[in-house]
């Protein structure tokens, strides 16, 4: 606990400058029956893509990416540098979406953890405190219960921390003492490790990539991102004129509604089919991906379409999300690390005959 | 505005590997080199020095083009290939001659490995250092061509001068099936015409290759059978009885006008000695007898059952007799028409009435024998066997093969030569002039004298007998004479002279015309034949019988009253000649064949059972069904574009705007999707963006309706007319021609 009391974020919402811009704004255009349209869910994600590119410059691939697993109930692995902005990131997404649940339930937004050799697996989801006022143990949440979580250096912890954070992530609850605590509708991962040190680390194992929607890979941001980050220091954020955030209700309506209203041809369900079959079969690859990984890539691809305004799923959605949904569930013989053009092939066929197959 | 639809294509440094043949090319130029390996090696290497060659051939292309990769220098690869050929030299001899290894493995099998050594090697370092030149310096592609044409030319170099017997595996082959040689092998030089091509080709898809030599090769066959009239120029030097071109033109010219010195002896016309031949009237056998391979002249079917027991073993096939003396020699006869000299012999070619001779024999003593003559090179003058009466055309069974063709109806004598004793050689009924005629001969009182001397031991109790007096004369010559072409008497004025009063050695024109002059001078009508004397026993048993340019011959023939002139052929008993190499058996039966129109080889009974390739009518029926499938391709083309169909409008609309494109041969490549196409297109047709998006609103959302439908539609003909707009005419033109650019609308 004393690890986390040192990294975690505070624990009530704070509200931000935006926030009461957002109440003050227009209520969201409704379906007559009650649902937002998917015009307005694309409105949401886009108000939250505006204040993430606020903070963050020169990773606007990086934040569609995270932009789609959220809004498609996804978690992502970032593996990246020091310094390059990961925290920054998930902060700007726990700051875009702000608390509109009873009191009762309040999450905070936004919660850090530094994954440690020493953590404990009660660290992350919460343990049973004994009160002595009431003679009663009482739980106490753990940092899981939040919206946004950022997990830092995941593979430098035990894998029965990772496990208890992956089941988390899976069940979308903690079971502490056989008693489960479901988590918020709203529980999103942000986990990063460092791709240069190995000593000391316990690597996540194909299986437990496969929780993660995505695993992306940070680059070094251009020279003229650089140079409007360091432009940006120092000048104080309340200064900057951020859209409105979003509200947790908008972001769990909008997967609804993202779900429901993109639709997915049975040639974009072929195409993913196929594309995995000759990802197993390709020669290069030992391990293929799995089936859930392909149940996991409908939202997705449903998301993407929706941020791109479309409401049905097309080629280039796949093509786009191909390797960030395959390329880490991949593993590959000894000696091969040519991701890309190993999915790129086994895309080409399925593409085409998609393609091909809009002409019938 | 003309926009660039593809990157620009960049020249870069050659990288080692970089411009490497693509893997099928280099196997199919494998396959092609070891065939021709193959057909270098077969007739010189022993069956294991054949494998090794064929190994060596293998093994040399992924050697170079593994040196290629390497960087190996290319002098040093060649001169390391030229140290490993010369080795192979040497290795093989090394093994020939050591003792442990025969001894050891036994004599076959040193041979064997010494054999497999030398051709594995050789051939290994032949081909390997070719294709390494070829790999590193693109300009000598041309040497593996020229590899791969060479052995096919190793192959059929027997074939040419018409033996096209040769090579016998291949003939055998294409006669046994009744085919026409020369189809096959205008077939098998365009087969190497595209495997030559094929060396000088880089990068390409197996299949695209494939597909492209059987389109070469069907154009071939088109061609072949639409041009089967096509003749193919012989290259026969000599035309007829040795005469070539030139000096039939310079023998009309001239006519006899040859001088006394020039006579009967040696041609002088071409004056080179003794490659040349003269006018008719002087010797033009030279180079038939002299150097040079015989080629075969004619060819003659007989009709009739031939029995040698009468006249010998030799068949004369006349073709021009010299009687007439002038000019102290015998020349053809100026005017046959005149007076009956020498009409027996028929000096033209039948054309649609036959042609009658004179008539000169006594059909008592003589037999009919029908044959029909095929000639194979133009001879000025029909050549028959005598005695030729009646010539009529016969049909030409392959007009590639034979210039002239045409039934002869001969009388052949059938009296032994005693049997003519005591006959008259001179007919009494003869007007003076026919008898002057026949007579004539040198003012040389040198003749008379002679045959007095060599009649002195004529029995006096045939004193002035013509016939005995004829037969001394000609046992004279036989037993004196020496037979060699070696002494050709062309330096002297008067060549019989020279020959008949001086060494009594020459050839069959120098004893025909001694003969001749030496009867004349004792009143015995002689006069000189020209054509080819053929002996029978060299021929094979069936009934056709190939006369050889090397058959050419000269002999006289005399006249014997009540009989008709008489072959009177001196057989000199002494001679340097070799006996006559026999004739090719195989090549006169299949011409025989040919000339029969026997299509199964006479092999099958039935003459229609055999497999007669019609190319005309497959030609015809290719170019139907080509012509039936452009049609279809059109038809699809247009109905593509008018197409329409409830509830599908915009998906036939969007296909009808990407049919214009791919008419022009733009279309979405393999694994590109249909958005990045459209990026793709934006400077040609910015709406391919918006339509695009459209289409798979359509095809991939979820409930399409009319409106959205009638919105692909407005785009695509927006598409169209951004297409026109910015593609010129005659691309377009093209594009509007195209049958089946459809077939590539992705």
């Amino acid at each position: 606990m004393t690890d986390l009391s040192q990294t975690s974020a505070p624990e009530t919402p704070q509200p931000l400058g935006g926030h009461d811009a957002l109440v003050g704004s227009a209520p969201p255009q409704r379906t007559p029956g009650g649902l937002i349209t998917l015009d307005h869910a694309r409105e949401v994600a886009e108000r939250v893509r505006a204040r993430i590119r606020e903070s963050i410059m020169g990773r606007d691939d990086v934040i569609e990416l995270v932009l789609v697993a959220l809004f498609s109930n996804g978690h992502v692995l970032l593996e990246d540098y020091p310094g390059s902005g990961k925290t920054t990131l998930a902060k700007a997404l726990g700051d875009a979406i702000v608390e509109d649940s009873p009191a009762d339930s309040v999450l905070p937004a936004f919660r850090r953890v530094q994954f440690t050799p020493d953590l404990l697996p009660s660290d992350v989801t919460g343990t049973l405190v004994f009160e002595p006022e009431t003679n009663q143990f009482h739980f106490r949440r753990g940092p899981v219960f939040a919206h946004v979580l950022l997990v830092d250096e995941i593979n430098r912890t035990s894998p029965k921390v990772q496990s208890a954070l992956l089941e988390a992530m899976a069940e979308a609850q903690v079971t502490v003492d056989n008693v489960s605590y479901p988590l918020d509708d709203l529980f999103f991962v942000i986990a990063t490790q460092n791709p240069l040190d190995l000593i000391g680390t316990y690597p996540l194992p194909i299986a437990q990539l496969d929780r993660f929607l995505f695993k992306v890979r940070m680059e070094h941001i251009d020279r003229a991102s650089e140079l409007a980050v360091l432009d940006r220091w120092g000048v104080p954020q309340g200064e900057r004129q951020l859209p409105a955030p979003v509200t947790r209700t908008q972001v769990v309506e909008a997967r609804e509604v993202t779900r429901s209203g993109v639709a997915v041809a049975a040639a974009i369900r072929m195409c993913l089919v196929d594309t995995a079959r000759r990802l197993r079969d390709d020669k290069r690859v030992l391990q293929g991906v799995s089936t859930r990984s392909l149940v996991l890539a409908i939202p997705a691809l449903q998301t993407l379409a929706m941020l791109r305004g479309r409401d049905h799923v097309t080629g280039a959605d796949v093509e786009q999300l191909a390797v960030p949904l395959f390329g880490h569930r991949l593993e590959l013989i000894p000696g091969v690390d040519d991701m890309h053009s190993i999915v790129g092939e086994a895309l080409a066929g399925p593409i085409d005959a998609l393609s091909r197959s809009t002409l019938r | 505005m003309n926009v660039a639809l593809q990157p620009a294509k960049r020249s870069q440094p050659r990288a080692p590997g970089a411009w490497m043949e693509s893997p099928g090319i280099v196997a199919f130029k494998t396959l092609v080199m070891a065939g021709a390996t193959f057909l270098y090696l077969l007739p010189i290497a022993t069956p294991s020095g054949l494998v090794a060659g064929l190994l060596g051939a293998g093994l040399a292309y992924p050697v170079a083009s593994a040196l290629d990769a390497g960087r190996l220098r290319l002098t040093a690869g060649l001169v390391g290939m030229g140290t490993l050929g010369a080795a192979s030299l040497w290795l093989s001899g090394w093994v020939l001659e050591s003792t442990g290894i025969w001894s050891g493995v036994g004599i076959g099998a040193t041979i064997g490995l010494s054999d497999a050594l030398f051709f594995g090697l050789a051939v290994f370092a032949l081909i390997g250092a070719v294709r390494l030149l070829v790999l590193r310096v693109r300009t000598f592609a041309f040497v593996e061509a020229m590899l791969v044409i060479g052995s096919v030319v190793w192959v059929f170099a027997g074939h040419q001068n018409r033996t096209i017997s040769e090579p016998r595996w291949f003939a055998d082959w294409i006669l046994e099936r009744g085919w026409d040689p020369t189809e096959i092998l205008t077939g098998v030089g365009v087969v190497v015409a595209a495997m030559s091509l094929l060396m000088l080709i880089r990068r390409a898809r197996p299949l695209k290759v494939l597909l492209s030599y059987a389109l070469i090769a069907l154009l071939g066959g088109v061609l072949l059978s639409l041009y089967d009239d096509v003749v193919i120029e012989q290259d026969v030097s000599s035309n007829g009885l040795g005469l070539t071109k030139q000096e039939q033109e310079e023998s009309k010219e001239q006519g006899q006008g040859q001088g006394q010195g020039q006579g009967q002896g040696q041609g002088q016309a071409g004056g080179d000695g003794e490659g040349s031949q003269g006018p008719p009237g002087d010797d033009p056998y030279k180079d038939s007898y002299g150097g040079g391979e015989p080629s075969p002249v004619a060819l003659v079917v007989m009709r009739d059952d031939y029995d040698d027991s009468i006249q010998g073993p030799v068949l004369y096939f006349r073709q021009q007799v010299l009687s007439r003396y002038a000019e102290g020699r015998l020349q053809p006869t100026v005017d046959t028409s005149d007076g009956g000299l020498d009409g027996d012999v028929l000096s033209q070619f039948p054309r649609d009435e036959p042609l009658v001779a004179a008539r000169s024999q006594e059909r008592e003593h003589h037999l009919e024998f029908p044959t029909t003559m095929h000639l194979l090179v133009d001879h000025p003058q029909p050549v028959a066997l005598t005695h030729a009466e009646r010539l009529t055309l016969a049909k030409n069974p392959n007009p590639r093969m034979f210039v002239a063709n045409y039934h002869v109806d001969s009388l052949r004598l059938g009296l032994p030569y005693d049997r003519l004793v005591g006959r008259d050689t001179v007919d009494p009924s003869w007007p003076e002039a026919t008898r002057r005629h026949y007579l004539g001969h040198p003012d040389d009182p040198r003749y008379g004298a002679l045959a007095d001397i060599i009649l002195r031991d004529l029995d006096p109790r045939f004193f002035d007998d013509d016939m005995m007096t004829a037969l001394m004369l000609k046992r004279y010559l036989e037993k004196n004479g020496f037979y060699t072409l070696k002494e050709t008497h062309k330096d002297s004025s008067d060549p019989t002279a020279s020959f008949l009063f001086g060494s009594l050695r020459g050839y069959c024109v120098h004893f025909a015309h001694a003969a001749a002059f030496l009867l004349r001078s004792q009143g015995i009508a002689a006069r000189v034949a020209l054509g080819y004397a053929v002996q029978t026993h060299k021929r094979s048993g069936g009934s056709s019988l190939l006369i050889m340019s090397s058959d050419a011959h000269a002999w006289p023939e005399i006249y014997v009253a009540g009989v008709g002139w008489v072959t009177f052929d001196i057989y000199p008993e002494a001679s340097d000649q070799p006996p006559r190499p026999p004739v090719d058996r195989n090549l006169e039966s299949m011409l025989g064949e040919i000339a029969r129109d026997d299509t199964t080889g006479g092999k099958s009974a039935d003459p229609d059972a055999a497999f007669v390739m019609p190319w005309r009518s497959i030609a015809l029926t290719l170019l139907s069904l080509l012509a039936a499938a452009l049609a279809l391709a059109y038809a699809i083309k247009f109905a593509r574009r008018l197409q329409t169909s409830a509830g599908r409008e915009g998906i036939l609309a969007f296909r009808a705007a990407l049919d214009r494109l791919a008419d022009i041969g733009i279309r979405r490549r393999f694994g590109e999707s249909r958005e990045r196409f459209a990026q793709r297109l934006a400077p040609l047709a910015p709406s391919l963006k918006p339509l695009t998006a459209a289409h798979l609103q359509v095809a991939l959302g979820g409930a399409a309706d009319r409106d959205a439908h009638a919105e692909v539609a407005r785009l695509s003909r927006s598409v169209i007319r951004e297409y026109k707009d910015n593609t010129r005419l005659w691309k377009r033109t093209l594009g509007a021609l195209n049958p089946i650019g459809w077939w590539f609308t992705r």
